[in-house]
Order: C-alpha cells, then sequence, then structure tokens
C-alpha cells in the first residue's frame, strides 16, 4: 500500500530562509534581468551581425561585378562574363536574404511563408532562384571551353526554376 | 610555335597598327601572318567595336583609336585575370 513520504522539512527550512533573505532575492532579480537583457542585446547583436554580414557580401559581389566590367568590355571573354555575372546574382541573392532575415526578426517567426504567404513565395523564390544561378554561373565561367553548347545556359535557367518552385511550394524548410 | 588564341590576336593587330600608324590594309595584313579570311573577320570586328578606326577616301588608312589604346595597356591585366582564375 503507497503511503506519502513525509514533507522534506529541510527544503522548507530553505525556502523560508530565502524568502526572509531580501538581499539574496534582490540578487537573484538582478542575474535573471541581467541575464534576460544580455540575451536580449545578444539577438540584437545577432540581427545586426546578420545585416553587417550580408552587407559586405552585397558589397564585395557588386565590387567584383563592376571592377571587372572594363576587362570584360574591352576583351568580351566570355569567362570573364560568366564570371561576373555570378558575382552579380550573389549579391542579388544576398539582398533577398538579409531582406528576408529582417523581416523574419521583425515579426519574431521562423517562416516568412506564416508572415506573408503570396509575398514570402515570391521572395524565397528569387532567393532560391539566383543562389542556383551564381553558383551555375561560377561554375560555367571555368568550364564554358569544355561545354559550348548554346541549350545549356537556357536548361541551367530552367532547372534553377523548377528547383525553386519545387522549394517554394513544397514548403521546405530553407536554411537561410 | 603556339597556336595564338583570339586576344592575342588582336593584340597583335593592333600592336603593328601602333607602331606603324597610319598603315594600310594590305601591309597590315601581310605583318600579322594570319589567312585574309581570317584577317577579314578581325578586321570587321575591330571596327565594330571602335578599337581602330579607317580614314575615307583613296587611300584607306588605319588607326588607333583610345579604346585601342586601351586594349594594349589593359592586355596584361585581362590576360593575368584569365590565368588567375582558369576562366
Amino acid at each position: 500500500m503507497w503511503t506519502p513520504s513525509p514533507p522534506n522539512l529541510k527544503v522548507f527550512k530553505l525556502l523560508i530562509i530565502y524568502y526572509k533573505m531580501p538581499v539574496q532575492q534582490l540578487t537573484g532579480r538582478v542575474i535573471s534581468q541581467g541575464l534576460g537583457q544580455g540575451l536580449g542585446r545578444l539577438m540584437n547583436f545577432g540581427i545586426g551581425t546578420e545585416i553587417i554580414y550580408s552587407f559586405v557580401i552585397i558589397v564585395c559581389s557588386l565590387m567584383i561585378y563592376f571592377g571587372t566590367r572594363e576587362l570584360y568590355e574591352l576583351s568580351k571573354h566570355k569567362g570573364i562574363k560568366y564570371f561576373r555575372l555570378s558575382f552579380l546574382f550573389f549579391a542579388l541573392a544576398y539582398f533577398f536574404r538579409s531582406f528576408i532575415k529582417i523581416i523574419l526578426f521583425y515579426f519574431n517567426k521562423q517562416e516568412i511563408r506564416t508572415i506573408l504567404p503570396f509575398f514570402g513565395n515570391i521572395t524565397l523564390f528569387i532567393f532560391v532562384y539566383f543562389s542556383i544561378i551564381a553558383i551555375f554561373y561560377l561554375i560555367y565561367s571555368v568550364m564554358h571551353k569544355k561545354y559550348k553548347q548554346k541549350y545549356i545556359i537556357s536548361l541551367a535557367h530552367i532547372t534553377a526554376i523548377i528547383i525553386s518552385i519545387i522549394m517554394t511550394l513544397s514548403g521546405f524548410p530553407i536554411i537561410l | 610555335m603556339a597556336k595564338r588564341n583570339r586576344l592575342e590576336i588582336i593584340k597583335d593587330i593592333l600592336k603593328i597598327i601602333q607602331e606603324n600608324h597610319p598603315i594600310k590594309p594590305t601591309p597590315l595584313l601581310r605583318r600579322t601572318n594570319i589567312s585574309s579570311s581570317r584577317f577579314k573577320e578581325y578586321y570587321l570586328e575591330l571596327l565594330d567595336k571602335e578599337f581602330i578606326k579607317q580614314t575615307h577616301g583613296k587611300n584607306k588608312k588605319i588607326t588607333l583609336t583610345k579604346k585601342g589604346y586601351k586594349y594594349l595597356e589593359k592586355y596584361l591585366t585581362i590576360i593575368n585575370f584569365i590565368d588567375e582564375f582558369e576562366l
């Protein structure tokens, strides 16, 4: 037969001591408040870091794109063309990525689709599409001499669109 | 002797014009050491892209434009960039 165990008197004594001691209580509140504020600052620091990180990536990518403009205009070399385009698309992808991050932070959500369904899907689609195209152009800038078929670029764009549509509509969690 | 690529041929043509300007098309063709059909292709391309200009009239002579001089200036940079990134 089950019998209840006697209350732990030691625990009660400690609780009474705790609540009778205002200094200890104050210290506990200060610690918890400090922790809360610290965590709050870390969260703000996180989004601030994200913005700075995205800004650096976008600026560097655009510097490469505009910096190689003269070289391309003079030579019309296809490798340089695709190399430039990849960094342009990287800049655009990171622009949309930072936009999504800011929206998520503002609304304190994990998925942009829950905040703005249609607009969120479009933004996600554009981000995924630009990311895939940027990677394709970077690889193709090195491989263009081997694969000279005209349809490769069109095929890459169509594939990127299909993948972007699938990822956007399937609800697959996109890690930004 | 290694085969020249497109950029190198353009550089050679522009260099010859720079050293001998103004120059007539036939002497230029002889000095570039390429076939007449290919020379015509490059010649029209350089005219189209405004790297060179030709005087009108009876004696057609070719000179470099500002863009042509710039190409010669930046040629090494372009080649190094392409080699560095293996483009």
